[in-house]
């Protein structure tokens, strides 16, 4: 699958946390830090994601936001 | 450690603090309690303390914000005048709106300042390319990966973003998708 987004990274989940109907879900990627997500706790189970699964992080260029200064 | 950004509401005359939290409280017990004796021992403070408080208060305003009367059987009362009671709610109303601020992620969203389940990375601008209404700009993040941002031209040019800018670039938690490759 072709996928438009911009962004991707690919990482390990290190950790995945109810919140309500939403799912956070840490993923680690490289050099980068820690990526956190959420998603509709439908989405996790579909995904039957779990710590330690191989993921990417996607997400769109307009989605980004830039803060000057740094830090 | 998480830290939090805290305010501390005062109300000030001719550039002298008035009432801050202490004081409020002060005029609120004495607004549930009806007595000055009642208020200080709900505060867990001395009469005398609460007492001089008030002249405190009343000396800057130049003007009462309590009455007492003395009752038959020496039990006193103290009620806030109508100066104490506009001051007692002017501070509640600001106060409740300063820390309504504090607590409204939203707001903080719209200073850029913070966002609830956010990522922030640091980076460092990698290129501006302005066409029409957008510009994109790439982020190195962390060599050699990139984040690429497609922001209002307006923006950039707000931000002022060149070559080599350290920027952090935030991506907001709900807006990052999953993909999950099948098993092979």
């Amino acid at each position: 699958m072709k996928i438009s987004a911009r962004n991707r990274f690919s990482g390990r989940v290190v950790r995945v946390e109810r919140e309500g109907v939403l799912v956070k879900v840490w993923v680690a990627v490289e050099k980068v830090d820690e990526v956190t997500t959420l998603i509709t706790c439908e989405a996790a189970k579909e995904l039957e994601l779990k710590e330690g699964d191989n993921v990417e992080a996607v997400f769109k260029a307009t989605e980004v936001i830039i803060v000057k200064g740094g830090g | 450690m998480r830290v939090k950004p805290k305010v501390k509401v005062w109300l000030e005359a001719d550039g002298e603090s008035v009432i801050g939290k202490g004081g409020a409280e002060l005029l609120k017990a004495i607004l549930d309690e009806g007595s000055l004796k009642a208020a200080s021992e709900k505060l867990g403070v001395s009469y005398k303390y609460a007492w001089n408080y008030l002249r405190i208060i009343e000396d800057k305003l130049k003007t009462k914000v309590v009455t007492s009367t003395r009752g038959g059987s020496g039990r006193g009362k103290t009620v806030l005048t109508e100066t104490g009671k506009r001051l007692l709610l002017k501070y509640a109303r600001f106060s409740r709106f300063l820390n309504s601020v504090l607590e409204n992620p939203e707001m903080w969203e719209a200073c850029g300042l913070s966002i609830p389940d956010k990522n922030t990375v640091p980076g460092r601008v990698k290129l501006v390319k302005v066409e029409g209404p957008v510009a994109l700009v790439k982020i190195e993040v962390g060599k050699p990966i990139e984040i690429v941002a497609a922001i209002s031209s307006d923006s950039a040019e707000e931000l002022d973003l060149k070559l080599g800018d350290k920027v952090t670039v935030i991506i907001k938690a709900t807006e990052v998708m999953i993909n999950k490759e099948e098993p092979t």
